[in-house]
């Protein structure tokens, strides 16, 4: 969006402090909860069927434990598995056991997506080059009817991170194919997906497996393998970093084509002492060796529980999820499912624990307000933000949580939020009493109070304070009560109602 | 003394000090004249560290010239740059030619060059060596710049955003601190509030209902204090560098490059009397593997230019010796030129140092272009001395603490 000096408008300090007095109902969270995931009981309103215009409400003067109530897990697992809880899915899944609900997200591939896929194709960007992979990817988690697939490939880009930093722009097409690995094997064990990831070129690029050889091995991956893949430091010594990288010898590239290729002549054949076990190891026999520590169960389980339900969990906390991760073989699907219906899931502290990562930021906000984007501004928003897919800061992928708020990026947001609803205002037209933000209200709003519930409701599970609300409120109300506002004022006021929900401290928040 | 944490502690509403101050209310005017007349022992000195990374790896041979070395010429036919054309510093080394705004300061004694400034086990991967340089090669940093131990002291004595300020969309990696954030603002214009909606007094009432609902996020939620502080320094800091980018109109012409216009940035924000500690600013290009000379002497000559009107315009109001820049590069070019006009991934490069406070000369060895590593440069000079030496000579910071190790400093740099 350009922006003249012109079009800037300033709030003061004065003003922003105008209001510290004024006193916050705090919401506490907390207070004892059993999680239940298969709630028997009958009769409560999350269970009913729902339709667009009927929206189980939150009611003002919300109950102290976030996730107490069904509709509200629903909407939190919703929020972490498919972006955003879309009103289409909440109605979908609403008064199914939690179980069923996640064993529906995870089978991705019983899901028709071809209209998607028709969609993307229709964009006809070019997949050669680094912007339009980044759009090409934006605008798939947008239209996705799987996003739970697209979710975990975020996963997977994350920890077998690879950029565009090192391989250049030429390395476009190699970070999509990786990037269609890591999709073809998101719910794949972990093994298989080790084994691919260090045979696929960008990867080789990204990590020097390509330049080692015989009499020259490169530790580069052979170290992020075990320090960051799999183990985590002080569950190995340099001497194994040394083996295993002899052992990671003749895997290399065609230089011609950038495709992977075994050079028999330049891998080190001799005997490695890895992890305490000696033999000719290659790069899939040091994977099996690794995955037979203990410390792999405990890094594969923090990794997936950090990434869908809060960070720094304790070792209590991780204990079933590791043993799932042992017992099943290191499988994804597994692992992923265990974590999603864990009790630590539901509990108070996962609710709000995680900061929207811009990627999640632009593609959720998207997908509630139904905007059909080919990525580049979404992409464009993102860069902003600080995070441009397939071209992570370092090895370790973006570090996240409280690194995405900065100054800068936060004016990012709020910009887009704002871009956003203006955006869809303009492609819907103002035929809509709420052009633009109609998508977040399933009925015409009766009352300032009426929208607020509906639009709260949808972009933040309505848990708002009682003095957001109030804030809200006179927003809607300044000039006139809300019914006396003639119509283009009101459909203003209900696209800056959006764009303030967007752009609210709640809604940074997954 | 009354400091940051205190008002943290004490649910004060978090509010920014230094430029802001004639805009604050009473009580915390109150509250800071106790801490300004208590403390001014173990004040950080009101100096400014500018960052200017040079981003590609520049070619040091052919900026500080060994232009009587025989190997040098014998090792750059084609693109090395002639004695009778460098501007000679002395009997042995020289700048290119097109360092001619450098070669003013350095007649003036304020420019420093440290000479063959690397670090053992060299990378020669652009990505892992800027790595080493932005987190001075330690392990532990999660994420952290080398200078996040400084900006983490500056934020215990007070809190202000500006006290970092980063030219560009982002906090360079130098300068990331987690608990001490800066200012990332690519120009004034690109930094604050779009547009929120089409009509002026719509947008007010946005801006103020969304500033009250960050005021109204309940205080004892995870990350409360993050959001509440960012969007208050957000809304400070853009207030301030477009006052200073209005306030402040330089009588010295900056070159029209993107470098210089950082630069002038950086100076409007001094002038305002803001609390600038650190400021960084890249320029970028420097990874000349083919076709080298033109496209260095480009960047050399915007390098010079835009220093030379940056430091006679901090001169034209006193502040030239409260400003030293400097500037680093990931490594230095291959000695041996290739067979593209160009030169590959190297190893030690000097370093500038300038500012009025600067004792200008040459610093530290200059490497041997015959007893090589690899056909690379052996560094003479860890790029870590030179960090500690400006912590704790410049900015009044402790060196070894903050960089995690010690390292020899070098005397007598700064006056």
């Amino acid at each position: 969006m350009p922006e003249s000096r012109a079009a800037r408008v300033r709030i003061t300090r004065r003003r922003f402090l105008g209001g510290a007095a004024a006193t916050a109902a705090v919401l506490t969270a907390g207070g004892a909860s059993a999680v239940v995931l298969r709630d028997r009981g009958g009769g409560s309103a999350q269970r009913t069927a729902i339709k667009p215009g009927a929206l189980p409400r939150t009611t003002p003067g919300t109950p102290s434990n976030p996730l107490a109530t069904a509709d509200l897990r629903l909407r939190h697992l919703l929020r972490r598995t498919t972006f955003a809880a879309l009103p289409a899915d909440i109605q979908r899944f609403s008064g199914q056991p939690l179980d069923h609900v996640v064993d529906q997200l995870l089978d991705t591939a019983a899901v028709d997506d071809s209209a998607a896929e028709a969609k993307l194709a229709s964009f006809a960007l070019d997949l050669t080059k680094p912007q339009d992979i980044i759009s090409w990817w934006l605008a798939r988690m947008t239209l996705t009817r799987r996003p739970m697939l697209e979710r975990m490939t975020l996963f997977w880009h994350g920890l077998l991170t690879s950029g565009l930093a090192k391989t250049g722009a030429k390395g476009a097409p190699l970070l999509l194919n990786q990037n269609n690995l890591f999709r073809a094997h998101a719910f794949d064990k972990l093994d298989v997906l080790l084994k691919a990831v260090v045979r696929d070129p960008a990867m080789m690029l990204w990590l020097d497996i390509e330049t080692s050889r015989k009499g020259h091995p490169n530790e580069n991956y052979p170290r992020e393998l075990m320090e960051l893949f799999t183990l985590g430091v002080g569950n190995y010594t340099e001497q194994d970093v040394r083996e295993s990288a002899r052992a990671h010898t003749g895997y290399s590239l065609n230089r011609a084509d950038y495709t992977f290729v075994f050079r028999p002549a330049l891998h080190d054949n001799g005997q490695k002492t890895f992890l305490g076990q000696t033999g000719n190891w290659d790069a899939d026999s040091i994977v099996d060796i690794i995955l037979k520590q203990p410390a792999a169960g405990d890094h594969f389980a923090r990794k997936l529980f950090e990434f869908f339900a809060y960070p720094a969990p304790d070792a209590a906390t991780l204990k079933p999820i590791a043993g799932v991760a042992r017992s099943s073989g290191f499988d994804t699907r597994a692992v992923v499912r265990a974590v999603l219906t864990s009790d630590a899931f539901y509990a108070p502290q996962a609710y709000r624990a995680i900061v929207k990562s811009p990627t999640d930021y632009v593609v959720g906000a998207a997908r509630l307000l139904g905007v059909e984007s080919n990525g580049r501004a979404l992409a464009g928003a993102s860069r902003l933000m600080g995070q441009v897919l397939f071209n992570p800061p370092n090895v370790a992928g973006w570090p996240g949580g409280r690194t995405w708020i900065g100054t800068s990026t936060w004016f990012a947001r709020v910009n887009f939020a704002a871009a956003l609803i203006n955006a869809s205002a303009a492609k819907r037209g103002t035929q809509t009493q709420a052009a633009g933000a109609a998508p977040l209200f399933a009925a015409p709003p009766a009352s300032a109070d009426d929208a607020i519930v509906q639009a709260a409701t949808l972009t933040v599970d309505g848990r708002i304070s009682d003095a957001v609300r109030s804030t809200l409120k006179d927003y809607l109300e300044t000039g006139g009560g809300f019914a006396t506002l003639p119509p283009a004022q009101r459909d203003e006021r209900l696209r800056g109602l959006g764009a303030l929900l967007l752009a609210s401290p709640e809604y940074q928040l997954a | 003394m009354i400091t940051r944490r205190d008002f943290v502690k004490k649910g004060v509403a978090l509010v920014t000090l230094g430029s802001m101050h004639a805009m604050l209310p009473p009580v915390f005017k109150g509250a800071f004249a106790i801490r300004a007349s208590d403390a001014e022992a173990d004040t950080l000195p009101a100096r400014t560290l500018v960052i200017l990374q040079f981003a590609g790896g520049n070619d040091g041979l052919n900026t500080v010239v060994p232009y009587r070395d025989p190997a040098y010429a014998k090792a750059r036919p084609s693109i090395g740059v002639k004695a009778d054309a460098v501007l000679a510093l002395d009997d042995h080394v020289g700048l290119h030619p097109k360092l001619a705004g450098l070669k003013k300061l350095w007649d003036s004694k304020k420019l420093a060059v440290v000479q063959g400034v690397g670090y053992p086990d060299p990378n020669l991967s652009h990505f892992q060596s800027m790595l080493i340089w932005e987190n001075a090669g330690r392990q532990a940093a999660n994420g952290e710049g080398w200078l996040a131990g400084y900006l983490d002291r500056l934020e215990a004595e007070e809190h202000d955003p500006l006290h970092g300020f980063n030219v560009g969309q982002f906090v360079a990696p130098e300068l990331y601190a987690a608990n001490a954030p800066t200012v990332a603002a690519p120009s004034a214009n690109a930094y604050g509030f779009q547009r929120l909606a089409p009509d002026e007094a719509e947008a007010r009432r946005r801006q103020t209902a969304l500033l009250k609902m960050y005021e109204q996020f309940p205080k004892d939620t995870p990350y409360a204090a993050l959001l509440e502080s960012t969007a208050g320094d957000a809304v400070s800091s853009s207030q301030a560098v477009d006052a200073a980018a209005t306030a402040h109109t330089p009588t010295v012409a900056y070159p029209e490059t993107s470098l210089a216009s950082g630069l002038k940035l950086v100076s409007q924000v001094i002038a305002s009397g803001a609390k600038l500690r650190v400021a960084h600013v890249t320029l970028g290009g420097f990874d000349t593997h083919s076709g080298q000379q033109p496209e260095q002497e480009k960047l050399l000559g915007d390098v010079g230019d835009a220093l030379a009107a940056f430091y006679a315009d901090l001169a034209s109001y006193g502040k030239d010796g409260d400003v030293l820049t400097m500037t680093w590069s990931e490594f230095g070019r291959r000695v041996q030129e290739n067979a593209s006009q160009g030169t590959d991934h190297g190893t030690a490069a000097p370093m500038f140092l300038v500012g009025g406070s600067v004792k200008g000369g040459l610093y530290g060895e200059a490497p041997s272009l015959t007893s090589l590593d690899n056909g690379n440069l052996k560094f003479t000079t860890d790029f870590r001395s030179v960090y500690a030496t400006l912590l704790e000579q410049w900015c009044g910071a402790p060196a070894d603490a903050i960089l995690g190790a010690h390292y020899p400093q070098i005397g007598g740099l700064v006056a």
